[in-house]
């Protein structure tokens, strides 16, 4: 039987663990992070088991990636989720020469290489404007679920534009215009194209043109992706069935993999409390 | 993991870190004393062949940063109506007036009895020493410096002006501390400041050894030498220890990392986070070193001093630090020295407080990366304001940089 590689990606947001033998995902789980970073490693990692009916005994080797990568008490090896989601996108779709990760906490845009080599990335600077977080915080503040959110930009004709570039001003923005009368799906669009715009701005500091995948949490929103597009005009998704968080989780255990085969001695001391 | 490892620092650390406390004490008690300013390349000879005691407060904010006090003061200049939006130097100093609290770090700088100022640097300058000038009532000295675009070739007026602005300066200074500043004085000072230049000029060339013999934060320990030691002995033996030892390690083949272990060599653009210096240390256990920095190879020690022509040297040295040429002269001359000291990989810091030195930072950084076809990597951050600074998110950019290296 083939050996299973696990990666655990635990990022600010959602914690993801998947488990892969020979190139293969068996099985994966995705939950809130929450603020127990060590315990959501371990529940999500226990329940990829579950669905593969398989024991923790049975992981070869695994690496940890993500913000909480460190603080997680498995003892994988760590490497950061840049280096991970390249690996991952170019296991996924070969040509791809570039991906945009949309997190929760930030935004990268990766430039890969051969064998999904990081060749040069960028990330967006400290404001959470940036990020996933900014459609969260203003659908929020409207009361509204994310789906609903996306859904309403995708259908509005109109797009009023957003100028502020903090998420706090944004929201004040967003609700006095509301006040105002101004249609709420335009104001909607508006908010999702601001994000549009601040990732284009970073994927053209990497002078990016050719075929782009999009990952993390905010390639799930619908209406950002519309958005992005405008711009861009060929950005694509994870092949069909993949979800797009899982990006990192992938490339971190097919890094593991990769370090199992050139010292398995090191690699398969995996160990976390308790087992 | 990899290993924190503990390294032999050169030598001439412990001397200059003696020298950096007795400057410490003196700056406490000695008078006349007189506030001068980092940045624009000071003119602090004409300080010691006034005998004045000169004091930076930019080096004060390192040193409030580097003992983790910074925070505070800049909170405390805010509440004084200074906005964040101003270089965290100039709060963290006017923090520290307005409420140095019970234990400042190196026991605190005294009151001026002379404000000295260049102006050629940034525009905080002008209203931080107005603020002084104000808060001590103490007389305010200015010596204006036009602004240089390419120093090789610029226009005569530009020296002639800058020369009589420094002897006026010179004449106001005498007058304020009634203390005559012969010419015997200042050809001296000027004399010595030449030596330590020359000596540091070597210094750096020595850094495209390989292995790399100092690592940054020696070089900015030597830094200290070099801008507030110039124009005294003490500054030309501490420059002269630190060159010889320097010059043993590149015979010796001795470096901060052997040979084997230096994989990298980086350039960092601007300042460094003083509050996290341990940062080049995390860098060192992974293999790479910093042989290559604009801030301490293009700001000071550029200009060759010459004791028989003291304010032509003065009036050189005024106008030729890289605060007052232009951003295209700054990037002629990091992609030259990337070559020379054989960078392969950048750490740009995008300072929120320092404009002048940020500003055409990206352009520099993407003109490197592709001239060069090296990696970069930008860091949005501030020198001395510590709570703009988010270890995870900064250490998390490095440790992807250094993945990338691999
Ligand atoms: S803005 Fe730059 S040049 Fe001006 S005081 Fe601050 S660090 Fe110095």
């Amino acid at each position: 039987m083939a050996l299973m590689f696990a990666g655990i990606d635990i990022g600010s947001a959602s914690t993801k663990a998947i488990l892969m033998a020979d190139s293969q995902i068996i099985s994966y789980h995705i939950i809130p992070s929450g603020s127990d970073f060590a315990e959501s490693s371990q529940v999500a990692l226990d329940e990829a088991l579950n669905k593969s009916n398989s024991a923790f005994k049975d992981i070869a080797g695994a690496v940890t990636t993500g913000y909480g990568r460190y603080i997680t008490e498995i003892n994988a090896e760590a490497v950061t989720e840049i280096t991970c989601a390249a690996r991952g996108a170019s296991f996924l779709c070969a040509d791809t020469k570039a991906i945009v990760d949309i997190g929760g906490q930030d935004t990268k845009v990766i430039k890969i290489g051969k064998g999904g080599r990081v060749l040069d990335f960028v990330l967006n600077d400290k404001c959470a404007a940036g990020t996933g977080r900014f459609i969260e915080r203003i659908a929020t503040s409207l009361g509204l679920g994310l789906d609903e959110f996306a859904a309403r930009s995708v259908g509005s004709m109109t797009k009023l534009p957003i100028s502020s570039t903090c998420t706090v001003f944004a929201e004040t923005e967003v609700i006095s215009r509301i006040s105002k009368g101004e249609s709420l799906d335009g104001i909607i669009r508006g908010v999702h194209s601001a994000l549009a715009a601040r990732i284009y701005g970073l994927a053209q500091r990497l002078k990016i043109q050719e075929a782009v995948v999009a990952c993390g949490g905010g390639a799930l929103n619908a209406g950002l992706m519309k958005e992005l597009r405008d711009l861009t005009g060929d950005i694509t998704l994870p092949p069909t069935g993949i979800d797009p968080r899982l990006l990192p989780a992938i490339g971190a255990a097919l890094i593991a993999t990769e370090r199992y085969a050139l010292n398995p001695v090191k690699h398969s001391k995996l160990s976390r409390p308790g087992v | 993991m990899v290993e924190k490892k503990k390294r032999e620092r050169p030598a001439f650390n412990r001397s200059i870190a003696a020298a950096i406390s007795k400057h410490y004490k003196d700056v406490q008690t000695n008078k006349p004393m007189a506030y001068l300013l980092m940045a624009s390349n000071p003119l602090v000879e004409i300080a010691y062949a006034a005998r004045i005691q000169p004091a930076f407060p930019e080096n004060y904010a390192c040193a409030c940063a580097a003992g983790h006090a910074s925070a505070g003061y800049c909170e405390t200049a805010e509440a004084y109506n200074y906005s964040p939006d101003i270089c965290s130097y100039c709060r963290n100093h006017l923090g520290y007036i307005y409420g140095p609290g019970e234990n400042p770090p190196t026991g605190g700088i005294g009151e001026p009895d002379l404000l000295l100022i260049t102006s050629s640097a940034c525009t905080h300058y002008f209203k931080w020493w107005d603020a002084l000038h104000e808060i001590y009532g103490k007389p305010l000295i200015f010596i204006n410096t036009p602004r240089v675009m390419e120093p090789q070739s610029k226009p005569d007026f530009y020296m002639d002006y800058a020369m009589r602005e420094i002897e006026q300066a010179i004449g106001e200074i005498e007058k304020a501390v009634g203390v005559k500043i012969t010419n015997d004085k200042l050809s001296e000072a000027v004399k010595l400041s030449g030596e330590v230049v020359d000596y540091w000029q070597k210094l750096l060339e020595m850094q495209k050894a390989v292995p790399c013999p100092m690592d940054y934060s020696d070089l900015s320990n030597a830094l200290f030498v070099l801008i507030v030691l110039a124009g005294t002995q003490e500054g030309v033996d501490l420059m002269r220890e630190t060159y010889n030892e320097t010059k043993q390690r590149v015979n010796e083949g001795k470096g901060i990392l052997s040979k084997d272990e230096e994989r990298h060599r980086l350039l960092w653009i601007n300042i460094p986070f003083w509050y996290k210096l341990g940062i080049f240390g995390y860098f060192e256990d992974r293999g790479c070193v910093f042989p290559l920095s604009d801030y301490t190879h293009h700001i000071w020690g550029t200009t060759r001093m010459d004791g028989s022509k003291p304010i032509e040297s003065l009036a050189r040295k005024a106008l030729e630090g890289e605060l007052n040429t232009s951003v295209d002269d700054q990037i002629d001359k990091l992609l030259k020295d990337a070559k020379e000291y054989h960078i392969d990989g950048v750490i740009a810091h995008s300072n929120r407080s320092c404009r002048v030195l940020s500003v055409g930072m990206l352009d520099a950084v993407d003109i490197i990366r592709e001239e060069l076809n090296i990696p970069a990597l930008v860091l949005d951050c501030d020198h001395t304001d510590e709570r703009v600074y988010s270890d995870a998110e900064i250490m998390n950019r490095i440790d992807a940089f250094l993945e990338m290296l691999a």
